[in-house]
């Protein structure tokens, strides 16, 4: 039950302009460009302050100039893409017996003379005590929602894998993964579960790698802010930026650094960037805290993949290190993506479809939960969910 | 790949109407409106095709038009094939018993997820001889009885080896329309 009148209330007094995320305004956009320009002119000055500076924020490396940003060389047609997502049902202590549910959607779209599309789903059903359990100082706890997320998270580019081991094509073919490749939330997950799921990350980005497949991550509408973490640091008037111990009393309030803190990466790219263009290539620079733990390498780029309802939309792309060495994947990867949004509207096809395939709908969560009602009574486990699962079930008037 | 030997899978049965999917492989056509099939070969149920329908294999999602034409579309768009299923309507008009044809509803419907199959020449010659099958046409309320009486006749007559069937079909039909002259007329214009 929804108060509507009470609701709607409430959306009224919501000021839009603090809702939206990026405010930035004109003024604050044009100072990021500015720094842009310059940076771009003294690239060397501003890589070296860059590659130089301490901060604890997370900010873009970059090992080519800032000039780089161009269209792909050719245009593509004829390409096999493999794409994969995932969706789950959460283990809930309110059923009869403890499990989860991951669903991974799978999509292999081959275009060219042999143009063909394989679409499907595979389930896969977690009821074991290893599976449910998650050890802890003072025995274990039921996984979390948040570490079966992460689980299906590792799922899916495994999933992503198996399509690009067993659909060897003559075409180039590539592998695309929805939002971003960077797993830091594995970091915060507890140990045993954390070094099973970097060890299966690690074995699909080492296969990648030595079969020379080229995965990529689309993120749309990025919220990161990289890269104009980058231009602060450029912009920070003392010699060795020092962020943690600021002395922001002694600076002047207007200084360059604080007015580009509500600007986006993707903002200031939509100002540079015409449609089809990419800019140059940043390191992303996450590093496992953990000592006993590894993370790939990610490089990305923006992209501006055209105007969708009378906005330019830039993208994000995240791949492996390995393949900024190689110019021709890159140039792929960025001709397919073009290729894709166009394909879909303003989003990826195979993402598109592969979402359609994971989505686990209403008519679809309830036959499952009937299918396990029905194999507990065929197994004569009498026992029912908990009075609270049946009050929602079945509400009594 | 080898042609199916069935044309469709019932999805949807009753006494009196079928729904079946067509299987979902790129070199089988739908059968054509008008068409004899035979379902369920343990039941024997025989019907005629009524309506053919193409539509999206998720209720949720309605296809939408791409401004590419349609051999293009293919190369471009091959996932769109994935996305669709044809089914076709069935209109029951008796079964087969013993050797035996009988124009009646059956005893039982045809089960769900058997399979449908065209009639070969032999048995539309067999079966189409008895006319019938026209009164069990006319008589299911839900069919577009007209044409498909045109469809049917017009798909049979070339078949059968009387060079009368035509005129006996006419005669059949001027009794079993005798209070609707304008509807006889139009139904006879359409069997040429």
């Amino acid at each position: 039950m929804l108060d509507l009148v009470e609701l709607q209330r409430q959306i009224q007094e919501m000021d839009p302009q603090k809702a939206i995320d990026g405010n930035e305004s004109r003024l604050q956009l044009d100072l990021a460009l500015q720094l842009y320009e310059a940076a771009r002119q003294n690239f060397e000055a501003f890589q070296q302050r860059v590659n130089q500076s301490k901060t604890t924020w997370l900010i873009a490396q970059i090992d080519s100039s800032l000039d780089t940003h161009r269209l792909p060389k050719s245009v593509t047609s004829d390409y096999t893409l493999f794409a994969t997502d995932g969706s789950q049902i959460f283990p809930s202590h309110h059923e009869i017996v403890p499990y989860f549910l991951i669903n991974i959607g799978n999509v292999v779209l081959q275009y060219g003379a042999s143009a063909s599309a394989r679409l499907w789903s595979a389930p896969h059903m977690y009821y074991r005590q290893e599976d449910l359990q998650i050890p802890t100082e003072t025995g274990s706890r039921t996984i979390s929602s948040d570490e079966v997320s992460a689980r299906r998270g590792v799922m899916e580019l495994e999933a992503l894998w198996q399509l690009a081991a067993e659909y060897p094509t003559t075409s180039p073919r590539l592998a695309i993964a929805d939002g971003t490749l960077i797993m830091w939330y594995l970091e915060e997950k507890r140990e045993t579960l954390r070094l099973q799921l970097v060890d299966q990350l690690r074995r699909v980005f080492d296969q990648f790698e030595t079969h020379q497949t080229p995965i990529f991550a689309y993120k749309s509408d990025p919220r990161h802010s990289e890269f104009i973490k980058s231009l602060r640091v450029y912009a920070c008037p003392v010699p060795h930026e020092n962020c943690q111990n600021c002395q922001k009393p002694d600076l002047p309030p207007e200084r360059e650094c604080a007015q580009l803190e509500a600007v986006r990466d993707a903002r200031l790219f939509a100002e540079i960037l015409r449609p089809g263009e990419r800019s140059a290539i940043f390191s992303n620079a996450f590093k496992p805290m953990n000592s006993d733990s590894w993370h790939p390498q990610i490089d990305f780029f923006y992209l501006n993949v055209g105007q969708f309802g009378g906005m330019t939309e830039i993208a994000r792309l995240e791949f492996p290190h390995w393949m900024s060495h190689q110019p021709h994947l890159i140039d792929l990867i960025h001709a397919v993506t073009l290729d894709q949004v166009e394909k879909g509207f303003g989003y990826p096809l195979a993402l598109i479809e592969a979402h359609e395939q994971a989505v686990v709908r209403g008519p679809d969560r309830e036959l499952f939960y009937q299918l396990i009602e029905n194999t507990l009574l065929q197994k004569q486990i009498h026992k029912s969910p908990t009075r609270k699962a049946l009050s929602k079930q079945r509400p009594t008037r | 790949m080898t042609p199916a030997d069935y044309v469709g899978e019932i999805i949807e049965s009753s006494s009196n109407r079928v729904v079946a999917q067509l299987p979902h492989r790129r070199d089988i056509q739908p059968p054509a409106f008008g068409c004899w099939v035979r379902m369920d070969p343990d039941r024997q149920v025989l019907g005629i095709v009524y309506n053919v329908m193409t539509t999206g294999v998720d209720a949720n999602r309605q296809p939408v038009a791409y401004g590419i034409p349609l051999d293009e579309l293919d190369a471009k768009m091959p996932h769109l094939f994935e996305l669709q299923r044809t089914n076709f309507e069935i209109s029951i008009i008796g079964y087969q018993q013993g050797g035996q044809v009988y124009y009646h509803t059956p005893p039982l419907p045809p089960r769900l997820h058997a399979r449908v199959y065209l009639l070969s020449t032999g048995e539309i010659q067999k079966i189409s001889e008895n006319l019938a099958f026209l009164r069990m046409i006319l008589a299911n309320p839900n069919v577009p009885t007209d044409e498909l009486i045109a469809a049917v006749i017009r798909q049979t007559a070339p078949l059968h080896p009387n060079p009368q069937y035509r005129v006996q079909v006419g005669k059949e039909l001027s009794q079993l329309l005798s209070d609707d002259y304008p509807r006889l007329k139009s139904v006879l214009q359409r069997l040429v």
